[in-house]
């Protein structure tokens, strides 16, 4: 009985420190991605696949975010930007035959989300959950040979746009302070950080004008797709 | 008692050095030389510099002594040699030539020559230099006094400088191929011995709509120069779609002397079809062309206010 409370006291000590006011949170994700593109075409038809193959790429994003409560968890609206970025030798007009030319699809998302993080208990309990929900805009431009944007076919517009949707995941943070609490203090004393998490989440975007049936679909092909990263409470 | 006797023996071995007061001076160099002549004005005397293939490549020198304070009579004297100035004072011991043709009058601290030194014909030919081989070529100023002239060289007012001559060409690049670009040419090569740090590559072709790849050599010729001594790939833009080209790399060191010229390799510019080009051929319904701005936030928020009605109204 008294280990056990002992144990307890050990686990709440860190609650009982005073810690600097909290402001939001800044955190880096890290996850792949492969839009689903060549979904619109019928079978056979795999323009996105013909040049760059089946693989994926990554997705960098950084987000910054306000806290806007925190009285049953923490509730915050951040904005972020990411990038990703495919590449491969075109095709000799008219032919199969690679190019020495390089063509690329660029892809900066742009997100305006909403999280809630349960973090009631995190200073006693590591782990913490947190869902999110965002509206994304992809802005999108196709390079060709010389890394100028696509002119594309006489008649029809450059490469070049934007692809608005949504996205939403849920996702479970690993309080990393609780492995050095000391260490996590003097962060919060020397530069304002409170809490350091590591995360991973699943997530569902759908980025194709909302259904238009004008746009590409930039959502990624795969149902769930999986990223994580480093997130700063401060 | 002890310590008394440390700080005289100290003070002994200053003495000499507050009696001659003065260190060594330092010469600043400049040439003239621009890379546009196969030279570069980098205190490095390359192979071009060094043959005399750059006309009027030369050197300026500056200096700054301390001068006792009576020696206001004084001249000073300019001495280029491969050996070194002698730390003792005196004329350089090996290999030196006299560069003053007039002797300079000491007015100032501060020395120059601005009278330009042909490298070939002032330091080259006279010291016997061979462009060949790696040497340093140093400056030896000497402060005299005018009244012994010559029979007392004041060893002490000393100011030296050196030019490094760097004859050392890089290997031939091997390996060369020309894959097709838009108007363009990727180039890729394997450098040969030594280090390039920049890439000369060279198109020369017919601009015909006769695409073969036995180039008949000559017509247009398109270069490109490209840096960096890993650097094993260049495009070179400007080209003619379906003209054939004959291409050839040749590698510079850092003080700009050349390796031999490659051989060629023939390439022929293609229009290439992008993926942006692709998409549309297939028949994709995105039209693109839409810009990003400062609206774009609010367009997207009304997009998705409007998101459930639009998704209503697809068929």
């Amino acid at each position: 009985m008294k280990k056990l409370l002992a144990l307890a006291l050990a686990l709440a000590a860190p609650a009982a420190l005073a810690e600097s006011p909290r402001w939001g949170s800044f955190q880096f994700r890290l996850g792949s991605y492969r839009p689903n593109i060549d979904s619109e075409f019928p079978a056979g038809t795999t323009p996105y696949a013909d040049l760059f193959g089946k693989g994926g790429t990554m997705l960098y994003q950084v987000e910054m975010a306000r806290a806007l409560a925190s009285g049953y968890g923490t509730l915050e609206l951040g904005v972020g930007v990411g990038y990703a970025s495919k590449s491969a030798k075109g095709f000799v007009q008219g032919t199969t035959t690679r190019s020495g030319d390089n063509t690329s699809l660029r892809i900066l998302p742009l997100t305006l989300a909403l999280t809630y993080r349960l973090d009631l208990f995190a200073s006693r309990f590591p782990l913490v959950p947190y869902a999110r929900v965002a509206l994304e805009r992809y802005q999108w431009w196709v390079t060709s040979g010389g890394g100028s944007t696509s002119p594309g076919l006489p008649g029809l517009d450059s490469g070049t746009g934007a692809t608005n949707g949504w996205s939403g995941a849920l996702g479970l943070a690993f309080l990393l302070d609780f492995l050095d609490p000391t260490l996590a203090r003097e962060m919060d004393r020397d530069i304002g950080i409170n809490n350091t998490y590591l995360y991973v989440q699943a997530g569902k975007a759908t980025v194709d004008d909302f259904g238009s049936r004008k746009s590409w679909d930039l959502s990624p092909d795969k149902s769930v797709t999986w990223s994580g990263g480093l997130l700063f409470v401060f | 008692m002890r310590t008394r006797v440390a700080l005289l023996a100290c003070l002994s071995g200053l003495a000499p050095a507050l009696a001659l007061g003065q260190a060594a001076g330092e010469v600043t160099i400049t040439e003239s030389s621009t890379s546009s002549q196969g030279g570069l004005s980098d205190r490095v005397i390359n192979i071009a510099e060094c043959n005399g293939t750059v006309s009027g490549d030369s050197v300026t020198l500056q200096w700054n002594l301390a001068l006792p304070p009576n020696s206001l009579s004084a001249f000073y004297r300019i001495y280029a040699t491969t050996g070194s100035c002698p730390d003792s004072g005196g004329l350089p011991t090996t290999g030196f030539h006299e560069i003053s043709s007039a002797f300079q009058g000491i007015t100032t601290q501060a020395g120059n020559w601005t009278t330009p030194i042909n490298v070939r014909t002032d330091l080259v030919a006279p010291l016997g230099i061979s462009c060949s081989a790696a040497a340093t070529v140093t400056f030896c100023v000497l402060a005299f006094d005018t009244n012994t002239a010559d029979a007392k060289v004041q060893s002490t007012f000393t100011a030296k400088g050196s030019i490094a001559v760097d004859t050392v060409a890089p290997g031939q690049p091997t390996s060369v191929s020309a894959a097709s670009g838009d108007g363009a040419l990727t180039v890729a090569w394997a450098a040969g011995s030594g280090t390039a740090t920049t890439w000369l590559v060279t198109a020369t072709g017919t601009a015909t709509d006769n695409p073969t790849l036995a180039c008949s050599g000559g017509g247009v010729l398109v270069s490109k120069s490209c840096s960096g001594s890993t650097t094993t790939s260049c495009r070179i833009t400007g080209l003619t779609n379906d003209a054939c080209y004959d291409v050839t790399v040749q590698g510079f060191s850092a003080s700009q002397n050349p390796s031999p010229v490659s051989a060629a390799a023939a390439g022929v510019p293609r229009p290439m079809e992008d993926f942006w080009e692709r998409y549309q051929s297939a028949g994709g319904r995105e039209l693109g062309g839409c810009s990003g701005g400062a609206a774009s936030g609010l367009a997207l928020l009304a997009l998705a206010a409007l998101a459930p009605r639009l998704k209503r109204r697809r068929p």
